[in-house]
């Protein structure tokens, strides 16, 4: 194993994370993840004329995610509705000074968290509703949040994913991994997990294929 | 204090004895040869090499019996399951473990399974003792070997090892009996003139020795096939170079823990009562992992603290020079939650904020206030921050 560390800022921020707590009354509120798989993060939201005037976040997670969810907070903050959509989780990365590819996926809830919260707004006080059509090409941008923890890009880009359908909602998909892959566990449950939130996908078939 | 560090994580790794220290250092620079006969340069070594393997066994009052030396206890657990599979035939071999043991045999063992091996994996109780009906249960005339892992290292459980020993050997003498007991030398005294084990496993590090050096105890090896071929020296089952200062070190390491296991056991269990004592008055919401105090191995203590996560709070610990382990997920190299915690029934979420505080004679009382004192603000400050003690609320 490489020697595993976080940069000076990460550490910076876990100790005095910025926007912690809750907002009464909010006018857009998520929590993502869950602690039967491992760390969840809640973010709350006050818009005022389409702009984020504030946003706390509370955090059930390791050092990088509390860190994550500080960063992405401070730069949510004061940003339009629009500008904060675009935030992604490679920036919040950056202004950290980067992570270790194996906490990547730990970060990535803290990103995850403000698009769920936005899109709460968007759909408690705007009355917008999103409809998507739940085909594989919906799934495969759902699997694509996933990282693989080995290379720190996403599963369907590390090619653990071999061939996939969803049919009558019935989801095949088979994978690849080296035999020898200590993430393999990890990475099924993470598929397993974020699957079932798509309620259209009655049932999961994972095939592994090991070489 | 170890340095400017509380260290409180022994079951990891301790720090080398300044007596095995100086012991070891002869044979770096000015004895630095390798056992060889006839020559004075090596018969020097083979009779020192000689003397260490009697000395070990009469640690562990075996009269006749051989030491085989190894580099470390992961090495030591491969080499006696390897060896002792090595001809089998998948089709008419069945080996037995528990779900507990170390990761060394779990994962050698899974490798047989892929080999078409019969391999079971005994369930534990909630407190991680294995059911000896059931391993009786399991028994069968196909059995070949059965692997223990004495006082478990991640939450302490000192398993029944007479019983099961009387178990496998009143079904079958022929069952080799693997005994890793890495965790348990420096508490538990072992007699193996009484306990019929066929190989004893330790580590050099874990009882106040080097790292790199690891022993199989053997009744004998008949049921041993060696693994790994090269020049032999001292032993055909561990050919090259022997690693000298390391064999000295390791039977330094076990002669101390021999003679000082009383006292050994007298320091931690005391400074463990207090320990428990003070956690389970002083922070709300904690699980003890693990048999109750008096029952449980002296050095060990587990609790999982509901709301938080295991990484963040050693990190804060480490912030403040305190040294301790966790069963999260999030600090472990594979995402994986603690197997060991799993087994025993532990759902994700407890096993996520578990510590594992292991003692040692470095430990004082003032260490284990400073230790409280430390984590009752860390464990407060991270509930405030967590979603999960709000869900609580509502």
């Amino acid at each position: 194993m490489a020697i595993v560390k976080y940069t000076e800022k990460v550490i910076e921020h876990f100790k005095n994370p910025r926007n912690v707590g809750e907002i009464e009354n909010p006018d857009g509120a998520a929590t993502v993840g869950s602690p039967a798989c491992g760390d969840q993060v809640s973010v709350f939201l006050k818009v005022n004329n389409d702009r984020i005037e504030d946003i706390k976040f509370l955090s059930y997670g390791c050092a990088s995610n509390i860190a994550t969810g500080s960063i992405v907070t401070e730069m949510a903050k004061g940003k339009s509705i629009e500008e904060a959509k675009k935030l992604t989780w490679k920036q919040a990365m950056e202004e950290l000074g980067g992570l270790p590819p194996i906490k990547f996926h730990c970060s990535v809830l803290a990103v995850d968290g403000l698009r769920a919260a936005i899109k709460d707004y968007e759909e408690r006080k705007l009355g917008k509703k999103y409809e998507e059509s739940v085909n594989e090409e919906y799934i495969l941008e759902k699997l694509k949040e996933i990282i693989y923890p080995k290379t720190g890009n996403n599963i369907v880009d590390a090619q653990l994913i071999r061939y996939m359908k969803f049919e009558d909602g019935k989801l095949t998909i088979e994978m690849s991994f080296e035999e020898t892959d200590e993430f393999k566990q990890n990475v099924l449950e993470e598929i397993k997990e974020h699957i079932s939130e798509i309620k259209e996908v009655k049932e999961i078939d994972i095939k592994v294929m090991e070489y | 204090m170890i340095g400017d560090k509380v260290y409180l994580d022994h079951y990891r790794t301790t720090p080398v004895h300044e007596e095995v220290y100086q012991r070891m250092q002869p044979y770096f620079k000015e004895k630095f040869w390798l056992p060889a006969p006839f020559v004075s340069t090596g018969t020097e070594i083979g009779e020192m090499i000689e003397e260490a393997k009697g000395e070990i066994l009469k640690s562990f009052n075996l009269k006749r019996g051989e030491i085989l030396f190894t580099p470390g206890g992961t090495y030591a657990n491969n080499m006696v399951i390897h060896g002792v599979l090595r001809d089998a035939e998948p089709e008419s071999t069945r080996i037995i473990t528990s779900e507990v043991c170390h990761i060394s045999i779990l994962n050698t063992y899974m490798y047989y399974k892929k080999k078409g091996i019969d391999v079971v994996f005994l369930k534990v109780d909630n407190e991680g003792y294995i059911d000896i009906e059931e391993l009786k249960s399991q028994l069968t005339p196909h059995t070949k070997l059965v692997s223990i892992t004495h006082v478990n290292h991640t939450i302490g459980t000192i398993q029944p090892v007479e019983e099961i020993i009387k178990t496998v050997k009143e079904y079958n003498e022929n069952i080799a009996i693997l005994l890793d007991s890495a965790t348990a030398i420096n508490s538990i005294p072992i007699d193996l003139s009484r306990l019929n084990v066929d190989f004893l496993t330790a580590s050099g590090h874990k009882i106040y020795g080097p790292k790199g050096i690891g022993i199989i105890v053997a009744r004998d090896t008949k049921k041993l096939k060696p693994i790994i071929f090269g020049n032999v020296d001292t032993s055909p089952y561990t050919p090259g170079a022997d690693n000298i200062p390391g064999i000295v070190g390791i039977k330094e390491a076990i002669k101390l823990a021999t003679v000082r296991r009383e006292e050994y056991v007298k320091h931690t269990s005391e400074l463990q009562k207090y320990l428990a004592e003070r956690m389970e008055k002083e922070i709300p919401d904690i699980v003890l992992n693990g048999p109750p105090v008096g029952e449980r191995a002296v050095d060990n203590i587990n609790y999982s603290i509901r709301y938080v996560e295991g990484e963040s709070v050693t990190l804060f610990l480490d912030f403040e020079n305190i040294v301790v382990a966790t069963g999260s997920a999030c600090a472990s190299s594979n995402l994986k939650v603690n197997y060991v915690l799993s087994a025993i029934g532990r759902e994700h979420e407890l096993a996520h904020g578990s510590l594992r505080i292991t003692l040692g004679w470095d430990n004082s009382k003032d260490e284990i206030d400073t230790f409280v004192e430390t984590l009752k603000p860390i464990v407060e400050r991270l509930r405030s921050q967590s979603t999960l003690t709000r869900t609580q609320e509502v």
